[in-house]
């Protein structure tokens, strides 16, 4: 059931792709695939192009995909393994979410974060209480590891 | 008169048993404060419950049990917050009132499941009590999925369409399993009127299928039950009980003394924190300090408060202080104190009482006392007598075993304290060796013979006065330790007072003499 739903999720991908985003499986193997996500221009991202592993687990969707982030972003929510603290990915996925609808949260994280739930205390903090120096750190860490 | 004076106070540790009343069985149900429940009487207490609900809430009883099972089985609550607020429990539970009409389709005979994202036919097609359609097969393994994540997922689950919050009840959870995760369901369902009831608790034992109903009335200082299978344990911790010291003391000595495990010991207090739920370690394996137990339960890795609580103080303002504790924390203390002693005489005091709990065990289960009681034409009832010392007998051992670890915690400034710890200690196996004497070498003459003996009657009463006898005295010096030994006078637990009582009940000084030679406590 896994691979026909992935597929089916790929011909629609194809079909009708989300805004800013791009999504296939990586070689042959239907159960991993890579996602670019453009930085939203509203954001300190803006311009930057983040590459995004996605591995399914055999029992998809009844179980989340594996989502990380492969390139280096600074965000409360992000840590240096590229892991991202986003709910849809663990206590609140649903079998009738898909990729998409994914791709597109974590576009919406990239934009307005959750210092309130954070994987890295100290950029949350940072956030909180230094919105200027938070989005000039952002800027330059997009500049550097988001636009080749 | 001074005499007179002296003699009751010598005989103050025995104040309370009424000699009248000894045919009373020794445990009786008055005194106890739980109840052992098989899961048959689980089971009763559970069906009653969701009737009780149903009944008075006049909902169905698919409902009734979400709700129960929403409020940990707790039938007050679930009575409280539903006349307090119907609405905010119905929302949070996810009971809606009633199927919302269901969504007109462009092709009448036609879908499009959301999960496989295949075009169904509109009679393959089920939905919770909301108007979200998915097929058959979807159902089915979102189903199955949900009871392998185990029972904090399938007893809670909600409709797959997300942030929708209708309840998925259990008849349809029933209808759409396949047998072997239908009985795996209600297999959760069964267990979580323990696991999740405040009151209830299963034996720790291995292989047995008990339950203890506890309640607390906060006037008890332990909170010691013994199953049905013999086995004791600690109600607070879940540990084995451990009166007369507390479950910290208790839980720091056989961590302290594991030496098989000790380097997991300190790995495991190094390296992870207990739940602040169900206290099972648990290892944080990135950084992110949102944990979820295996329980369920949420908390902060930090202030180890519910999630819900934290309130996220600890992060954003003191956290460079708890990160601090945090390396302070795992400098594990040293775990090589010198408590040989102690610990020998704890484990040797522990394989006494193994050896007396399989005793008890080959006794009840060898059919003796059926044997006594056709041998001596009487009801199996009026033999429970031997139970109960036995019983007594493995409960003395089991608190002389645990005098050791209180006295290795004793400050040694407390010199008066100690001396008369090591006097108690004497006497109490004094009362022990007694009992034990009648209990084993006395029994097994009447459980041996082949003809029914006229002086079985005296012996009868002998072992359970002896028995009452060893239950006041070491109630009594559990409680005055418990108490810190505040209070407590060395003249009043006099050793002729004390052998006199014991003679009184029918063992000669040369008896005790021989009894100190078979049964070797020391």
């Amino acid at each position: 059931m896994a691979l026909k739903r992935i597929n089916t999720e790929l011909k629609d991908l194809q079909k009708d792709p989300p805004v800013s985003c791009s999504a296939g499986p990586v070689t042959n193997d239907m159960f991993h695939w890579q996602a670019t996500i453009m930085g939203p221009a509203n954001s300190p991202f803006a311009g930057g192009v983040f590459l995004v592993s996605i591995h399914f687990p055999p029992d998809y969707p009844f179980k989340p995909p594996k989502v990380s982030f492969r390139t280096k972003v600074f965000h409360p929510n992000i840590n240096s393994n590229g892991s991202i603290c986003l709910d849809i990915l663990k206590e609140q996925w649903s079998a009738a979410l898909t990729i998409s609808k994914v791709l597109l949260s974590i576009c919406s994280l990239l934009t307005d974060p959750n210092p309130d739930d954070p994987l890295v205390p100290e950029i949350a903090q940072m956030y909180k209480t230094n919105r200027t120096k938070y989005e000039a750190t952002a800027r330059s860490w997009t500049e550097k590891y988001a636009m080749g | 008169m001074e005499k007179e004076d002296e003699t009751t106070h010598e005989d103050d540790w025995i104040k309370g048993v009424e000699m009248n009343s000894i045919d009373h069985k020794i445990t009786s149900k008055e005194q106890q404060h739980y109840t052992v429940l098989s899961e048959s009487d689980i089971k009763r207490h559970q069906d009653a419950d969701i009737k009780q609900v149903s009944c008075v809430l006049l909902i169905s009883i698919v409902f009734s049990c979400l709700l129960l099972v929403h409020h940990e089985w707790s039938v007050l609550k679930v009575q409280e917050v539903w006349f307090d607020d119907e609405e905010r429990v119905r929302k949070a539970v996810g009971l809606l009132k009633q199927h919302k009409p269901r969504v007109g389709f462009p092709n009448s005979k036609t879908l499009t499941c959301e999960i496989c994202l295949d075009v169904v036919l509109c009679d393959k097609v089920r939905s919770a009590s909301c108007d979200h359609l998915y097929c058959i097969d979807c159902w089915k393994k979102y189903v199955d999925t949900s009871i392998n994540d185990g029972p904090n997922k399938c007893l809670k689950l909600r409709c797959p369409k997300p942030f929708c919050d209708a309840a998925v009840g259990g008849d349809m959870i029933r209808e759409l399993a396949s047998e072997s995760q239908r009985n795996k369901y209600d297999q959760f369902l069964f267990r979580s009127y323990v696991e999740n009831n405040k009151k209830v608790k299963w034996c720790p034992a291995p292989d047995c299928g008990y339950a203890v109903s506890y309640e607390a009335d906060g006037v008890r200082s332990n909170s010691d039950v013994t199953c049905l299978c013999y086995h004791s344990f600690c109600w607070s911790c879940g540990e084995e009980a451990h009166s007369p010291v507390d479950c910290e003391i208790a839980k720091h000595w056989i961590m302290k003394n594991d030496y098989e495990s000790s380097e997991n010991s300190a790995w495991i207090l190094a390296n992870t924190k207990p739940c602040p739920k169900c206290k099972k370690p648990i290892e944080k394996i990135d950084g992110y300090v949102h944990m979820e137990c295996m329980c369920g339960f949420q908390f902060c890795w930090l202030c180890l408060r519910k999630w819900s609580n934290c309130c996220y103080n600890c992060i954003h303002f003191p956290y460079k202080d708890i990160y601090k504790k945090e390396v302070k924390r795992n400098m594990v203390s040293d775990y090589l104190d010198d408590c040989t002693h102690y610990f020998e005489s704890w484990t040797r005091t522990n394989l006494i009482r193994k050896d007396a709990l399989n005793h008890l065990k080959h006794l009840m289960n060898g059919g003796h006392t059926k044997r006594l009681s056709m041998l001596y034409q009487r009801s199996e009832d009026d033999f429970e007598f031997i139970e109960a010392a036995w019983q007594q007998v493995i409960e003395c051992i089991r608190v002389l075993k645990w005098i050791y670890t209180y006295r290795f915690y004793l400050p040694k400034s407390e010199q008066a304290k100690i001396e008369f710890l090591g006097y108690s200690q004497r006497e109490a196996k004094t009362v022990l060796e007694t009992l034990c004497y009648c209990t084993d070498k006395e029994l097994s003459e009447f459980l041996h013979a082949s003809e029914p003996k006229n002086t079985f009657d005296d012996f009868r009463l002998k072992l359970m006065k002896l028995t009452n006898v060893s239950k006041t005295y070491f109630e009594n010096l559990v409680r005055a330790l418990e108490n810190g030994l505040t209070n407590v006078q060395v003249k009043k637990y006099g050793v002729s007072g004390l052998k006199r009582r014991l003679r009184e009940i029918g063992e000669s000084s040369t008896g005790m003499k021989k009894r100190n030679r078979n049964i070797n406590l020391n």
